[in-house]
């Protein structure tokens, strides 16, 4: 069964999240930065759902840190955050550039789009 | 910042912080099957309808629509209106609540604006947690100031200053990338109750007491019940 981090600062909407993945995935939550880099080196996760709003925290800043470990480099990222890309003020080439593989405005992306995308990376991380 | 800017900013940070308790409505929806699913979609959106009713509040004195009618009344009897208010949020989180009403001086404010006030306090003192697990003190305390007056405020041990505010209004409503040290849930709470405190008189401000740090405003005390 495939591995899914969770990086979600919200409790509650966590919890929603793993309900809707855990037939399908082991899926681990971190409600902080530093708790997902911990959780990625013992999950060794094979996707990673982030939140850009991490509390204390900035969203890119952990991207950068997670990717510059060469084992995690390949690991498929889905950003599905509060922050629509547009208010991010990075195209799609620049959050590509930092790791992102999908990225899911949460207010329209339900949680069956989040399912449907991470089952897609996972066939071309699996084929590529 | 001019109080059309204000507005403005508080106006843009409550559609965005709305955003959030909406989304977690909408994704619970998708896979509601319980009448614990169903419980859980009612407590996220009496949430959002606090938030609302503060922001109206602030909103409608801001704009000259409503001027708030004091009335005199206890610390305590906020407090523990409070309380009722935040038991959910508390227990969720896991915090232990004090209240601490050592004055029992009456003071004149608007009733509904200092209870939401020192609601929002609260959620804000409570994103300042460190997420540990382990079980988290808040403190909800009346006391007199330095120079007489009555003060309101949410205490904790999270560590946090004057500049984390000021930051956090500044950034109140802004799709900030990169983010702040803040969530998005205590830069709007903040706004709200930022306002929320000029509407009945007050200034907000960082306080520390012992061990504790918290969000505290002075309120004008009541002569008429003192008098009677």
């Amino acid at each position: 069964m495939s591995r899914v981090l969770i990086v979600e600062p919200d409790k509650e909407l966590a919890e929603v999240m793993k309900r809707a993945l855990t037939d399908d995935y082991e899926v681990v939550i971190a409600h902080t930065a530093q708790n997902a880099l911990s959780e990625a080196d013992e999950l060794r996760p094979d996707v990673v759902v982030l939140e850009l709003s991490i509390a204390k925290h900035n969203g890119v800043s952990f991207l950068q840190e997670f990717k510059s470990y060469q084992d995690w480099q390949e690991i498929p990222v889905v950003v599905y955050s509060q922050i629509s890309r547009e208010d991010t003020g990075l195209s799609v080439q620049q959050w590509h550039k930092l790791g992102v593989n999908a990225y899911l405005y949460k207010p329209t992306a339900r949680l069956v789009d989040l399912s449907n995308t991470i089952e897609q990376l996972l066939i071309n991380y699996e084929t590529a | 910042m001019t109080r059309e800017g204000m507005s403005d900013q508080t106006l843009r940070a409550l559609a965005y912080e709305l955003k959030h308790p909406l989304v977690l409505i909408a994704r619970q929806a998708e896979l509601a099957a319980t009448p614990n699913d169903i419980a859980q979609i009612q407590r996220t959106a009496e949430q959002s309808l606090r938030l609302i009713d503060s922001f109206l509040l602030s909103a409608q004195t801001e704009y000259g629509q409503q001027q708030l009618a004091m009335e005199p009344t206890t610390i305590g009897s906020i407090l523990y209106d409070a309380s009722s208010e935040l038991r959910s949020e508390l227990l969720r989180n896991s915090y232990e609540l004090t209240i601490d009403d050592r004055v029992h001086d009456p003071v004149m404010t608007h009733r509904p604006a200092l209870t939401s006030l020192v609601a929002l306090f609260a959620n804000t003192v409570m994103s300042f947690s460190d997420d540990s697990p382990a079980k988290k003190q808040l403190v909800l305390r009346g006391f007199k100031t330095k120079h007489g007056t009555l003060g309101i405020g949410v205490f904790s041990e999270h560590a946090m200053n004057e500049n984390d505010i000021k930051q956090a209004l500044e950034l109140a409503g802004e799709a900030h990338m990169p983010l702040a040290r803040l969530s998005h849930a205590s830069h709007v709470s903040l706004a709200i109750a930022d306002s929320l405190c000029s509407a009945i008189g007050g200034v907000m401000s960082v306080k520390r007491m012992g061990k504790l740090t918290g969000l505290v405003t002075e309120l004008p005390r009541s002569e008429q019940l003192a008098f009677v």
